[in-house]
């Protein structure tokens, strides 16, 4: 298990690396000029030329590109162009705020979503699945922005209850986790309603049923399991992405997080800022996916045995023979 | 135990017995006034074609039919003399695996692949016999080297485990709890044939060792002749034939298991070609009005076309729905 860890490690170096270029390169190509953004729009030409120099834009591309991996290889991101703060820390300080908020949202849309999956799914094509049905689906196709003004204006704007924006205590982040979780909410409920009922009709959960236990434990402890392990995939994808921060809930709700950082790293075409953010999405995401997988073998002992296959070639053909 | 058991009062009494489900919007009539009795320590084999209703009418016995499609279950389950149907389903629980345990056909299917063989047997044992899991898990071993599998392997998965090994799980599941009757639904089909004879073999040597009551669901009329004191010859989910073995074999009477016969190999008689049934079974949403066999049925008049016959008995214990029979009898 520990091998397979480190070799899906060492698989993120190159990954990473693609990115690093790809992002690198796209970036040449955005119009607009980031000295202009600096400078202002009456700087002068001497100006300008300057700070292009200072900045290294004057380089040719390749000896820009090979200095940005340079410093990346020393996880170094550079400084933003604005603040002139390293990128890096820049991140750090943001990341916390990402965080909760998606830690948050996941816990949010996993306790409230997968339960009301498995009530669809045990009533199905009744009433009460219907009604969630067609609130999931239309959960599930609102824009969370849209979600996120709607909440805005309902429980700060008219019932002056909750905090419109900022950060503080707990209270500034129940709509954003709101506005941001909707959707995933929504979609997940969904796919654990179609995955459990799938499962229910499995000879196993029959196998289950006959042996006289209580309904709740087969629901439980026999189908869900089974259940989830499609869902696994949906949720840790969607954990990833809020990882990666919500960009437009950050910025409707004014959270200081990554989403937001990157966002206004695109609008000032602070290439260090958003080059940082998108390594660091691209990192958050790998590792997410890496855990799925890991969650995927502690669920599933078929999956498992495929990992501990090639560790443990001896007790496997001992096994065979007997 | 053995001697109690077998004192030849009757286990199990279905009266009547209707299924139906819904499917795609049609009414489907699986199980259409099935009656039979199984007496105590006996064995009865329930035979006929595929979709002729005999897993529903297994399902029904153990009431794990599935919520969303069954529209109807009606008639009488008595067993040790209580009518099962109209019980609770706390009370039912109760039944299931201890009372009525059953064997399914597929063992590739039939075990939860996330659980240990352990946890999988074990857990029924827990529930009825009210031990603690580490006393339920000692048992679940014994149930284990019972079936013939060793004792290490019990914490492994189903996947681990070959075809034959998970049939031999799934009985170990179904005799955890030494049941008075098992079902046992085409537990050999999925195997192959050195397999089912081991298979086979254990049923039989169990059943014989706990004098367990066996309810043998096959499409095998070898299998029944191998097994089974008493046999129920199924179609269109009503029963067209019940003897016990000798009448039944010796003197099949309705022309379906005469076909059935028809249809199997015989190593005494120098047949070029084997005389399968000709047609289909009738489709279970739009039964036919008359006998159900009649479209298939050789000898069939105009007369079976229009009249539903009724069981009749013709010597015995052997009951025959044929109106051609009552005609002659």
């Amino acid at each position: 298990m520990i091998r397979y860890v480190g070799k899906r490690l060492l698989q993120m170096i190159p990954i990473l690396l693609v990115v690093a270029i790809l992002i690198f390169t796209l970036m040449q190509f955005v119009p607009g000029d980031p000295v202009q953004i600096i400078l202002g729009e009456d700087a002068t030409p001497v100006q300008v030329e300057q700070v292009r120099e200072d900045l290294g834009l004057n380089e040719p591309f390749f000896v820009q590109l090979l200095n940005f991996l340079k410093d990346l290889l020393h996880l170094d991101f550079g400084e933003s162009y604005l603040s002139g703060l390293p990128v890096r820390s820049e991140l750090a300080m943001r990341f916390p705020n990402t965080l909760i908020l998606a830690i948050c949202c996941i816990i949010f849309t996993v306790v409230i979503g997968i339960p009301i999956g498995v009530q669809c799914a045990l009533k199905a094509d009744k009433l009460i699945d219907r009604i969630w049905l067609f609130f999931t689906l239309l959960c599930s196709s609102m824009p969370g922005f849209w979600l996120a003004l709607l909440l805005v204006l309902l429980f700060s704007v008219e019932l002056n209850l909750l905090p419109s924006n900022g950060i503080g205590g707990p209270e500034y982040f129940i709509l954003p986790v709101l506005a941001n979780s909707i959707g995933s909410l929504a979609s997940i409920a969904r796919h654990t309603r179609s995955s459990m009922l799938e499962v229910i009709r499995a000879d196993y959960i029959s196998t289950a049923k006959s042996k006289g236990i209580s309904r709740k434990r087969v629901i439980w402890r026999h189908a869900l399991p089974n259940a989830l392990i499609p869902v696994i995939t949906t949720v840790s994808s969607s954990f990833g992405m809020m990882l990666g921060g919500a960009t437009i809930i950050e910025s409707v709700f004014s959270i200081p997080g990554i989403g937001m950082f990157m966002m206004s790293g695109i609008n000032n075409r602070d290439y260090p800022v958003v080059r940082g953010c998108i390594i660091y999405i691209a990192f958050a995401f790998s590792i997410m996916m890496l855990i799925t997988d890991l969650i995927y073998a502690f669920v599933d002992p078929r999956i498992k045995a495929q990992y501990v296959r090639s560790k443990s070639k001896d007790t496997k053909s001992h096994e065979s023979k007997t | 135990m053995n001697e109690e058991r077998n004192n030849g009062q009757t286990l199990l009494s279905v009266r009547d017995l209707h299924v139906h489900y819904s499917s795609g919007g049609e009414m489907v009539k699986a199980v259409n006034g099935v009656s039979f009795d199984l007496e105590q320590g006996k064995s009865l084999g329930l035979v006929g074609e595929t979709g002729a209703g005999k897993t529903t009418i297994a399902k029904a016995i153990l009431q794990i039919l599935p919520d969303h499609s069954t529209k109807l279950v009606e008639g009488e389950i008595s067993f040790k003399g209580r009518d099962i149907l109209k019980i609770s389903e706390q009370e039912m629980q109760a039944v299931r695996g201890k009372e009525i345990s059953m064997v399914f056909q597929d063992p590739m299917t039939a075990l939860n692949p996330v659980m240990t063989v352990g946890d999988q047997i074990s857990e029924g044992i827990w529930r009825h016999q009210k031990v603690s899991k580490a006393a339920a898990r000692q048992e679940a071993i014994k149930m284990l080297e019972t079936v013939g599998i060793s004792r290490d392997r019990i914490d492994e998965y189903p996947h681990q485990f070959s075809g034959g090994m998970k049939q031999r799980v799934v009985i170990a599941i179904a005799l955890a709890c030494s049941p008075e009757l098992l079902i046992a639904d085409e537990p050999t089909t999925a195997l192959d044939v050195t397999i089912q004879a081991q298979v086979l073999d254990l049923i039989k040597e169990l059943k014989k060792k706990h004098g367990t009551s066996l309810i043998l669901i096959t499409h095998d009329l070898g299998v029944v002749a191998d097994t089974c004191d008493r046999v129920a010859v199924i179609y269109a989910g009503e029963v067209v034939e019940i003897g016990s073995l000798e009448e039944v074999f010796d003197h099949p009477t309705h022309p379906y298991t005469i076909g059935l016969f028809g249809a199997i190999p015989d190593m005494y008689k120098d047949v070029n070609r084997l005389s399968p049934i000709a047609g289909l079974p009738p489709n279970p949403a739009a039964l036919p009005e008359g006998c159900y066999f009649a479209p298939r049925c050789p000898h069939a008049t105009e007369r079976c076309r229009s009249v539903h016959s009724g069981l009749e008995r013709i010597t015995g214990t052997h009951f025959v729905r044929c109106i051609k029979n009552q005609q002659e009898g």
